[in-house]
């Protein structure tokens, strides 16, 4: 599972396939438009771990909710494993920033929530499933608790554990992290680099943290705003797993940190000049 | 999760996706079309109660007047030298009382949101007395202070001032907790912490108060003149129904309902204008 | 007043009396109201009842409200009196709620509707219920009609527009992760939409159940002959106060019992949405 991109990319067609997409929002206040992203292509193969750096609002979340099939492109289409992506989709799964954990539900009926409405509870399995999927993010013994009686931390893992249930095949994680506190945030970007990596799915992990990006991907797409589109795609071939290897020693990971450190601070620069243009 | 007390946030989102929206449909036509709709509608409304009136008959005319009976009367009572000074006698007596309770609730609010001995020894009587129907209290009052303006001033200051008092309360335990720490830690202090994060941070809570509490101050004025005295639109309706001139009682009703209505939005505009930085969203409206 | 902004605001942790009052235990907080009102209507008993400072008519002190209460139910009027006005209030909030219920659910979820049948909600929820009170005497005469029609009325809206806001505040973030599992328009509404609501729609119950009680007590006291409303008409017109007193305390604790009732329903109905302890 070391760095499979580069050579199965390749070879097949790419898993999931982001045609030029254009995504436009009516104002309704003042009538005009405002272009979120522009002219987006990304081609990400099975297995990849994808992570997304860009600054707040540049149209990254909009990039993923086009592929998780909640907004519809203005222009252009994703295609995943050769077919358009028409809405959401079981082999699919969000981890939301916000966790929209449905605050009237236990853990367990939350992480429930991933499995029943796609048929799934038909099987004599499904208990077993969940509790699973809640032993794997380390919830046991808080099934009954309900979100609001959790940390953030804790409630995030609930999150994912809701994603994973159903064995999706696909995993986007809208800045999963962005609203932990920084301690839990570098557990938990550790344990997921190792749970996720070892079940091989591919994730795009949405981030504006740069140590993130590196840490966790196979691969880091830059964004820039106004419009959003793609800056700068880089390959990370720093050995996994990286949590364990002092890979923020690796000269390699200092080199890749100083980069785009000074790609964002060139792009924030120019946006902060340029104003939002539309 | 102050929102769940109760408080009615403004439907209108800003922005909407061109396409994303598939739960609800697309839309991006302008206001003017709903008002058209709206007009409409209570065109018809207007035109079936008629309808059920003076050609079907289902109701006869003497109970219920139909629009075109009720229209004209409204124009008669406008034009009536009573019906102003009724009209004058009312709000001159709301507006007395609400200026009472603005200031009695403002000062007391501000008091007990500030001071932790009151809040925790005179809150939870605030509280009990704001859950009160006071309105239970009128005959008393009529009793006590006669039949004059006196009475219906105290009724509307009654009724009017909880509301004020306890938002206000609530707005400055809010500033207290959150802004009056930054304020200390940019040096102010004393007065100049008063003028500049405790006063403009409580207003948009007492004006949700003073909003609420005017409504309901206009229910004390107009249930004072129902009990007593000789003056007021409560008065002139009473008369009204009472010789059973039911197309000019309902236009007194409808003359209520545009007072009520337009002090409302005029305490709203006041609300946007000196404290626009406010969401509603953020103010409290328990009961 | 300078002294009133000068007071240390970082210093609500252990000082002088509020510190000692914050560190008690909500029992305890609970046992020192108990206490506080138990002195206010000693306070009161002495200074009407004993030295007379006011003139007992107009404030009868709390032994002769008790006194009051006993009188009206040796009268024998007052259970027939609170029976009717527990009947009116009942019936009335019941068909409030049947009425409001359905139609808050509609606006919530359709926008022609919300933006049509909104505006028109607004303006008679802002209207003083009271203004309909002599037309309902005159339509319905002076039983228990324009009682029920004013608890109606009173009570319909606020929990109709609450149900509405409800809906249309609903999380957006609740509603995409619906989408992304799998959710079809009408589990959102089932999963979603309903039970988001629940905070909302207990909010208004709670709001309608103050205002139907406002809404019996104005229609009650202003001519009708049936319910405690005509008891505290009737007794003060003939300087009874204390019965007047005794009758508004009745009310009172009719009102808070619902609002409480509600507030019981709403833990039972909705556990995951303990309120914390404001009011």
């Amino acid at each position: 599972m070391s760095n499979p991109a580069t050579e199965s990319a390749a070879r097949t067609a790419p898993f999931i396939d982001v045609k030029s997409v254009t995504v436009r929002y009516d104002l309704s206040r003042t009538g005009g438009t405002l272009t979120a992203v522009e002219d987006v292509n990304l081609t990400i193969s099975e297995g990849e771990f994808v992570t997304v750096l860009g600054p707040s609002g540049c149209g990254k979340t909009t990039v993923m909710n086009v592929i998780a099939g909640l907004v519809e492109a203005s222009e252009g289409e994703v295609l995943v494993d050769g077919r358009r992506v028409e809405g959401p989709g079981p082999e699919r799964a969000v981890v939301f920033q916000d966790y929209a954990l449905l605050p009237w539900r236990s853990v367990f009926d939350n992480v429930k929530f991933g499995l029943e409405m796609q048929a799934h509870l038909k099987s004599e399995d499904w208990r077993m499933r969940v509790q699973e999927a809640i032993d794997l993010v380390g919830l046991s013994g808080f099934e009954n608790s309900y979100p609001r009686e959790l940390s953030g931390g804790m409630q995030q893992r609930v999150g994912l554990a809701r994603a994973i249930v159903a064995e999706p095949r696909i995993l986007l994680m809208d800045e999963p992290l962005g609203a932990v506190d920084a301690l839990t945030r570098e557990v938990m970007r550790d344990e997921i680099e190792k749970l996720i990596t070892a079940t091989g799915k591919t994730v795009i992990f949405i981030t504006h943290s740069i140590e993130e990006a590196i840490l966790l991907g196979d691969r880091i797409v830059v964004f820039k705003s106004h419009p959003g589109s793609v800056l700068e795609e880089i390959t990370v071939d720093l050995p996994r797993p990286r949590s364990e290897r002092g890979a923020q020693s690796d000269p390699r990971y200092l080199e890749l940190r100083d980069h785009l450190w000074e790609v964002l601070q060139n792009e924030a620069t120019a946006a902060s000049r340029g104003g939002r243009a539309s | 999760m102050e929102s769940k007390e109760g408080e009615l946030v403004s439907p209108t989102m800003p922005v909407r996706a061109v396409t994303q929206s598939r739960f609800r449909t697309k839309r991006r036509d302008g206001e003017a079309r709903w008002k058209l709709l709206l007009l409409g509608v209570i065109g018809v409304i207007l035109l079936v109660w008629e309808a059920v009136v003076t050609w079907l008959e289902l109701i006869p005319a003497v109970f219920l007047p139909p629009p075109s009976a009720v229209g004209p009367a409204f124009v008669e009572l406008v034009l009536r030298d009573d019906f102003w000074s009724a009209f004058a006698y009312s709000l001159q007596n709301l507006a007395i009382g609400v200026v009472f309770a603005v200031v009695v609730g403002v000062v007391v609010g501000l008091a007990v949101g500030w001071f932790p001995v009151l809040r925790f020894t005179v809150a939870p009587f605030l509280w009990l007395f704001y859950s009160t129907p006071k309105v239970a209290l009128a005959p008393l009052i009529i009793l006590i202070l006669g039949l004059g303006n006196e009475s219906k001033i105290a009724l509307v200051f009654l009724l009017a001032v909880f509301p004020i008092l306890l938002n206000t309360m609530e707005g400055a335990l809010t500033v207290n907790r959150s802004l009056v720490n930054a304020g200390r830690v940019f040096g102010a202090n004393g007065v100049s912490l008063g003028v500049k994060v405790l006063i403009p941070g409580t207003l948009p809570f007492s004006l949700i108060g003073i909003q609420r509490g005017a409504a309901l101050g206009f229910t004390g004025a107009v249930l004072g003149e129902f009990l007593g005295g000789a003056g007021g639109l409560g008065h002139l309706l009473e008369r009204a129904t009472f010789d059973f001139k039911m197309d000019e009682a309902i236009a007194i009703v409808i003359v209520m309902v545009i007072i009520a209505n337009l002090t409302l939005t005029l305490i709203g505009i006041l609300r946007r204008r000196f404290a626009p930085w406010y969401d509603d969203k953020t103010t409290v409206s328990a009961g | 007043m300078s002294s009133l902004f000068a007071v240390q605001a970082g210093s609500r942790g252990s000082k002088g009396l509020a510190g000692f009052i914050a560190g008690l235990s909500p029992r305890g907080r609970a046992l020192l109201i108990a206490a506080e009102i138990v002195i206010l209507l000693v306070i009161w008993q002495v200074l009407v009842g004993s030295l007379e400072l006011v003139n007992a008519v107009f404030f009868p002190p709390p032994l002769d409200v008790v006194d009051g209460l006993g009188d009206l139910i040796a009268a024998g009027t007052l259970g027939q009196a609170a029976a009717s006005s527990a009947q009116s209030w009942l019936t009335g909030y019941g068909m409030a709620v049947l009425i409001a219920v359905p139609l808050g659910l509609l606006m919530g979820t359709s926008v022609p509707v919300d933006r049509v049948f909104g505006p028109i909600a607004w303006t008679l929820y802002a209207a003083p219920a009271v203004a309909y009170a002599p037309l309902t005497k005159a339509w319905f005469g002076f039983g228990a009609g324009p009682v029920v029609f004013l608890v109606v009325i009173s009570a319909v809206f606020p929990i109709m527009l609450n149900l509405a806001a409800g809906i249309r505040t609903t999380s957006p973030s609740l509603l995409r992760a619906a989408r992304v599992y799998g959710a079809s328009r009408g589990e959102i509404y089932r999963k979603i939409l309903l039970p988001s609501t629940v905070p909302f729609l207990f909010a208004g119950l709670r709001q309608g159940a103050v205002l139907a009680t406002i809404g019996m007590v104005v229609a009650e006291i202003t001519g009708s002959t049936v319910g405690m409303g005509a008891v505290i008409i009737r007794s003060a017109n003939t300087y009874n106060t204390d019965q007047s007193f005794a009758a508004i305390a009745l009310i009172v604790l009719w009102s808070i019992s619902m609002t409480q009732i509600v507030s019981l329903v709403e833990r039972i109905v909705a556990p995951w949405n303990r309120k914390k302890v404001s009011s």
